[in-house]
């Protein structure tokens, strides 16, 4: 079994097979990602391609003491897939595919959408577990790419408020984590 | 600060779900470093986000791995080019002197690059030149192996036939053997009504004296008809040898002859012989 020191050493030398082993471990986890952010496969297969081109190229940056690589990744595919969201070709692509959206949406009277496609069983748990107040911010955040003012002009609430539920939203998720034998 | 009211204000989640301004973030990284508290717990947060994104996990179509790989593969190919040219450069880069006029900096650099593309452009060329020359020489390499294929199926065939008409009862041996001539002689026919094929096999028989030549015989109803030539093996090798089938043969005889076949066998210079 490779370890992440010796990934480490094989992105630093632009070693392709570094990208090979990370395939293998991370792409589902990144594809899912980048998927719930673009909702389309194409797309989402895009954004893996860039993704890991990138990360074979840039790896003789990669530095280890910012973070593990599983989490420089995932930086790398919400930023490529909150860019590509934002672009104005993909905007005019949407608009289209609203009509016929594979993710069911419902309002649940509070003022907020819902994607009732949770077809994984741990996300599923998860969502029943952790208050919707706490899910609904980290979901703005991490998929939707929203800073912290827009996530107060889309809920209409307080700016330390946001703050305040990411704060426990992550707590309570480790918590959750902790509990379910994850962590 | 201190420390732990700077863990709980919420700046490190922030951090993690890349809220920071890069102000804010690089602020987090001094203190990351100074502190271990402050490293720790950005990686239990940075855990918590790895684990919230496998939750999500959705495998990706089987084929897309290869589609990737061979991209990189390919631009690794490419650098290789580039870096390959960069080696073979043996131009003199013109000195960039502060006092210098810009104008002169950005001509030196056109320069470069007009040469640099040139010699890329050359190296390329020479390379295809290589690569048509190889290309032309595999190919005449096929034409003779195609030749030698050819060559070997019909002696495959011809032995495939001879085989079968050695195993089959319906053949006859005939041991030809040596007259006071060529005492240490021998050689067999194998003779096949049914198939209507005689094949000879010399065994032992001593080379012509120049301007001789043997021939075959064979005996039908006390008359000696001529078979043809009997032809030595000049490799050495086994082989058989196709002759013409006659019917009712009761004997065969081998003489020696003059050069050019004789209509009537010489009697006298009669090596080998033997009837069914």
């Amino acid at each position: 079994m490779i370890n992440e020191q010796q990934i480490t050493q094989l992105l630093n030398r632009q070693d392709k097979q570094a990208i090979s082993i990370l395939y293998d471990r991370y792409a589902a986890s990144l594809y899912g990602v980048a998927l719930k952010i673009v909702h389309s496969e194409e797309v989402a297969e895009d954004i893996l391609q860039d993704v890991f081109i990138k990360a074979w190229q840039k790896g003789v940056d990669y530095d280890s003491r910012k973070g593990s690589v599983f989490t420089w990744l995932l930086n790398i595919t919400r930023n490529r897939a909150i860019d590509i969201t934002r672009s104005s070709s993909f905007r005019k692509q949407a608009k289209i595919l609203e009509l016929n959206s594979f993710a069911h949406e419902s309002n649940n009277g509070n003022g907020y959408t819902e994607e009732l496609n949770v077809n994984q069983i741990g996300l599923r748990w998860m969502v029943n577990q952790l208050d919707l107040k706490y899910q609904k911010v980290i979901e703005l955040v991490y998929f939707q790419g929203f800073t912290q003012s827009e996530v107060v002009e889309q809920l209409g609430i307080p700016l330390g408020t946001v703050k305040t539920r990411l704060k426990i939203g992550l707590r309570e998720m480790r918590k959750f984590f902790e509990d379910t034998g994850t962590i | 600060m201190d420390i732990k009211e700077y863990i709980s204000s919420g700046i490190l989640e922030q951090y993690v779900l890349g809220l920071c301004t890069p102000k804010e973030a690089d602020k987090v990284e001094q203190y990351a470093e100074q502190h271990p508290e402050v490293q720790q717990k950005i990686k239990k947060l940075q855990s918590c986000m790895e684990h919230y994104a496998d939750l999500h996990a959705i495998p990706p179509p089987p084929k897309l791995k290869n589609r990737i790989l061979g991209k990189i593969h390919h631009l690794e190919d490419c650098k290789g080019l580039s870096v390959e040219y960069k080696r073979g450069q043996t131009l003199e880069q013109s000195p960039v002197v502060p006092q210098d006029n810009f104008r002169r900096l950005w001509s030196g650099i056109a320069v470069l690059m007009i040469f640099s593309l040139g010699f890329l452009s050359y190296s390329l060329y020479e390379q295809q030149k290589l690569a048509n020359q190889k290309l032309a020489g595999l190919y005449s390499e096929i034409q003779y192996i195609k030749a030698d294929y050819r060559e070997l199926r019909v002696q495959s065939d011809q032995l495939q036939a001879q085989y079968a008409v050695l195993k089959d009862a319906g053949t006859r041996y005939v041991h030809l053997r040596g007259s006071n001539m060529a005492p240490q002689s021998l050689a067999v026919i194998y003779y096949n009504p049914d198939h209507k094929k005689t094949y000879l096999n010399v065994v032992r028989l001593p080379d012509p004296p120049s301007g001789h030549q043997y021939q075959l015989w064979a005996d039908i109803d006390g008359k000696h008809y001529n078979m043809g030539a009997v032809k030595v093996n000049d490799d050495g090798s086994e082989n058989l040898h196709t002759m013409p089938f006659l019917e009712n043969s009761r004997g065969f005889a081998i003489t020696l002859e003059e050069q050019g076949q004789s209509k009537v066998p010489t009697v006298a210079k009669m090596c080998l012989s033997g009837s069914l």
